[in-house]
């Protein structure tokens, strides 16, 4: 089977890890039989991890396990492993989310992290069977201090703010537990007195991308420039992203030592956006948020890697299929060097297509 | 038919040209000597039914960091590292090779214009699109039936590019040590 794994640069490999040491970080997924995944460990960067791939090679799982885990860092929270991986996957049972096989099986994950100057990994796990038993291991996983994690999902629900909590609530939706997550974590009120300077400078950047800056009244979420208020339901989408993040930013939720999941940013964004997008990103992570981002688009990619600097470290994930279908992926700060890139093969098979169209003619 | 540029370090095997030669010839004495003040493509490669027109423009990887940002002071300091500049010369070394080759009586077959670089295919999309709107590509006027080149025929690629989509119609370009 390794010879369908393109060549990783283990140096590569080897510069992250040794980095790991200074940073409160998750620093591992490893999944066997869960969901898409087969047997996978994918180890991450402290600062920004960027899931690429095709439909169906598990970057939003993979992204949604490590988050619900992220979620239960707090020792407060009594909500089990194996509940929070429902509520968020919202399978039909638990059980259905061990990998697909003749008969009945099981599968597992486990999510480890290490914290600031620790020598070890503290992790948590949870194995599952078809027939939907559920087994939660931790390895001093929870600890007595509040850790935010942040996931965005593609879609936008701040427009759809109102009244979405109290209904969820009563179960009356059946919406994943990620858009819920989101918009309380919208709602978290900010801290009195002026932002300290790196994040008015980061809300300086969404002030100028969306022409204004987000307040909230009731449970309506508005921006206000110099024109009045306008209630998000009447912004485009890019812009209500935009307004999200301002909110996660100007609230602290985004801060150091959190953790930002992000599926798709790309999603309903102008390109021209990207830039902006990226740039805060990146700042947060030199804050010490650690960042993880799915993403099918190529000018999001290249900003990134435009912007970034070499002190920076962006780590790309490339999720594809073998030959025998079986889910692999492979990491790489270059990349250049990223053997399998849905999205660059896009832009060759579309350049292609223009060529042959043009040679036909001769 | 083989021909090798030592300066750019490029080997081109067309088995089926008629002609393969050094189109942008500096030594005066050469007979494909192309006079300075003007420009001209780097090779010239003649087949049955069409001729190629290469120019090569290869870039360090800094620079082409350079060209993707919309704003970016490396490329205000040095303007080869502009965008509009590339495209501005790749249009210039079209329009005075098309120039040389009426004046030599070889404007006749159809024109095929392959620039090379060391760019993604994604950002070769981008120029090709560029360079089509820059050449005035299909009748030249109203007076005349004629036309320079087909919008269709102008094509920015990279080695990878070349190999998957001219080595068997073409040849193969592959980049010597």
């Amino acid at each position: 089977m390794s010879s369908f794994l393109p060549k990783v640069d283990e140096s590569i490999l080897v510069k992250v890890v040794t980095n790991f040491e200074n940073r409160k970080m998750i620093t591992r997924f490893c999944a066997s039989d869960f969901t898409v995944f087969s047997n996978s460990e994918v180890r991450f960067s402290p600062q920004i991890n960027i899931f690429i791939g095709e439909n169906g090679t598990g970057k939003t799982h993979l992204m949604k396990a490590v988050y619900s885990a992220c979620c239960l860092i707090n020792k407060k929270i009594d909500t089990p492993f194996d509940m929070k991986i429902n509520s968020v996957f919202t399978p039909d049972s638990i059980g259905r989310l061990v990998r697909r096989s003749v008969g009945r099986g099981s599968g597992s994950i486990s999510i480890y992290r290490k914290d600031e100057g620790e020598a070890n990994e503290r992790s948590i796990s949870l194995e599952l069977t078809t027939l939907n038993k559920a087994t939660v291991k931790q390895k001093a996983w929870q600890i007595d201090k509040d850790v935010e994690a942040v996931f965005i999902p593609v879609k936008d629900m701040l427009a759809n703010a109102p009244g979405f909590r109290s209904l969820f609530s009563q179960k009356k939706l059946s919406y994943e537990e990620v858009y819920l997550d989101v918009i309380d974590k919208a709602f978290l009120p900010a801290p009195k007195g002026k932002p300290a300077p790196e994040r008015k400078k980061l809300l300086d950047i969404l002030n100028k991308a969306m022409s204004g800056k987000v307040i909230t009244k009731n449970e309506t979420f508005y921006i206000k420039n110099r024109n009045g208020e306008l209630e998000f339901p009447l912004l485009a989408e890019g812009f209500r992203k935009l307004g999200l993040l301002y909110r996660l930013i100007q609230n602290e939720t985004l801060t150091h030592g959190s953790m930002l999941f992000w599926d798709e940013p790309e999603a309903n964004l102008n390109p021209k956006l990207s830039k902006a997008v990226v740039e805060i990103l990146i700042e947060l992570s030199r804050m010490g948020v650690q960042i993880f981002v799915a993403t099918h688009d190529y000018v999001l990619l290249k900003e990134f890697d435009l912007a970034a600097k070499e002190e920076d470290e962006v780590l790309y994930h490339a999720l594809f299929r073998n030959n025998y279908g079986e889910l692999q992926h492979q990491s790489t700060t270059d990349i250049g060097k990223l053997a399998q890139n849905s999205i660059d093969d896009t832009f060759s098979r579309i350049l292609d297509d223009e060529i042959q169209k043009g040679l036909a003619e001769l | 038919m083989k021909l090798l540029l030592e300066e750019e370090k490029f080997e081109f095997d067309f088995p089926k040209a008629k002609a393969l030669y050094k189109f942008d010839e500096r030594d005066i004495n050469s007979p494909n000597y192309h006079s300075a003040p003007m420009k001209a493509v780097d090779v010239v490669a003649e087949f049955d039914r069409f001729q190629l027109w290469i120019e090569i423009k290869e870039f360090p990887p800094h620079s082409i960091k350079a060209m993707q940002h919309t704003k970016s002071t490396e490329a205000d300091k040095q303007p080869k590292y502009n965008k509009a500049h590339l495209t501005e010369n790749l249009k210039y070394k079209f329009r005075d090779t098309f120039l040389y080759r009426l004046c030599e009586d070889k404007a006749t077959k159809t024109i095929v214009y392959i620039c090379l670089t060391n760019f993604d295919d994604a950002l070769n999309s981008y120029f090709r699109k560029e360079l089509q709107n820059q050449i005035p590509a299909g009748q030249v006027s109203r007076n005349s039936d004629k036309h320079l080149i087909a919008k269709s025929q102008v094509y920015v690629v990279n080695k990878e590019a070349w190999k998957r989509n001219f080595a068997e119609k073409f040849g193969t370009c592959s980049k010597t040590a």
